[in-house]
């Protein structure tokens, strides 16, 4: 596989098409991330594609004092934060009708209904209790628990320090202990 | 190690991110713990649970993705801004402008209409002070209309005005509150329509 730098290389060379090599290796992560702080997947396709139009625009001046992905983590993440601020008061509400929607998607099958319809409402209280913390234990968890970064590449992302990181982690955890003490 | 500082360590315990030594030292802390050991087998539930907390399969297929981030790419404009950032987003980013325009115009509006009641309470004092003004007893007796926001900063301003008049300012004393709250709306009520008339002219 060719590596990132090959394929930012030939794009600061004026080959388009090792851009387009990094948003297909690179657009699922990025949607997944975005999706989880926004929780709307319409809205997470639209930022994610947004994520990459900033990213190309950025990419001629490009350090590589971080990966890429770091580095296109970092836009993603500020993205989805300018989002929700700027829609703030919309988004539990959103959030909520969008986990109903994801709740009938998994009601009964025909095998076993009744587990079925509890594994929704589960997933649907997992998301919600998640949806429910400060932004940046939201933010840290989703990348410690969903995206396997590092406390380490956390810190990078976010340019705060490595405890820091694990503060929010912890908190977020407790949270998460509290608001599903029923589930677990 | 204590069992508060293991329990704060074992998040990254279970996620690997410890020093070797430190791993090790939670390693046999939680083989003769059980309160600890109870903690980790809790926090591998919620994490086992936070799980299934799945990411639903983008709406678009990846080769549509990628023609989406094209389209939007070829259109950026000399500044480098992309312009054909999609229509919602726009939209949202307009939020906090029409947000700011609004507050804007609500300022604007706010500080005519209160330019426009004081120039209306100075021209109230210029028509109490003629001989022949009304009567202020009768205008403020009147309890046909209830009040609902006595504005108080619109009295002081009246009273400021009508000082100069010793026999008004005398009267307007007497007034209880809620009539001098009538005082002002009757007035308003009579004279508020043109400067013209309430001078006079």
């Amino acid at each position: 596989m060719v590596e990132d730098i090959e394929l930012i290389r030939r794009f600061c060379n004026g080959d388009e098409t090792g851009f387009d090599e990094l948003v297909r290796r690179y657009q699922q992560r990025v949607y997944a991330v975005v999706y989880r702080l926004v929780r709307n997947p319409e809205d997470a396709t639209e930022l994610a594609q947004d994520v990459f139009v900033r990213a190309y625009r950025a990419l001629p001046g490009f350090k590589h004092q971080s990966g890429f992905y770091t580095w296109l983590y970092r836009i993603a993440v500020n993205a989805s934060f300018s989002f929700l601020k700027s829609r703030r008061g919309r988004r539990t509400a959103d959030a909520g009708e969008q986990l109903d929607q994801e709740a009938m998607m998994n009601l009964p099958s025909a095998d076993h209904p009744v587990r079925a319809f509890e594994q929704a409402r589960q997933r649907k209280a997992i998301a919600a209790a998640v949806d429910a913390l400060p932004n940046r234990q939201r933010l840290i968890f989703v990348m410690r628990q969903h995206q396997d970064l590092t406390n380490d590449e956390i810190a990078s992302v976010l340019k705060c320090p490595v405890g820091t990181v694990k503060a929010n982690y912890f908190f977020a955890v407790r949270n998460l202990r509290q608001r599903l003490k029923d589930w677990s | 190690m204590t069992c508060r500082r293991i329990e704060s360590l074992l998040p990254d315990y279970l996620g690997r991110q410890l020093t070797l030594p430190t791993m090790a030292d939670v390693r046999e802390h939680l083989a003769g713990c059980p309160h600890c050991s109870a903690e980790l087998a809790a926090l591998q539930r919620l994490l086992a649970l936070a799980a299934l907390d799945t990411v639903p399969a983008m709406p678009v297929s990846e080769n549509e993705f990628l023609r989406g981030v094209r389209r939007r790419t070829r259109a950026q404009g000399t500044n480098g801004e992309p312009q054909t950032t999609s229509y919602r987003l726009r939209l949202v980013r307009l939020v906090p402008l029409l947000a700011a325009a609004g507050v804007l115009v609500a300022v604007g509006v706010f500080i005519v209409a209160h330019r426009a009641r004081v120039r209306t309470e100075s021209d109230y004092a210029a028509v109490l002070a003629e001989p022949d003004s009304p009567d202020l007893l009768d205008l403020a007796g009147s309890e046909s209309e209830l009040i609902r926001d006595l504005d108080t900063s619109s009295l002081a301003a009246i009273e400021f005005e009508l000082t100069d008049n010793a026999e008004v300012d005398e009267l307007v004393e007497e007034l209880t509150p809620r009539q001098q709250g009538q005082l002002v709306m009757e007035l308003t009520r009579l004279y508020g329509g043109s400067k013209a008339q309430l001078t006079g002219g």
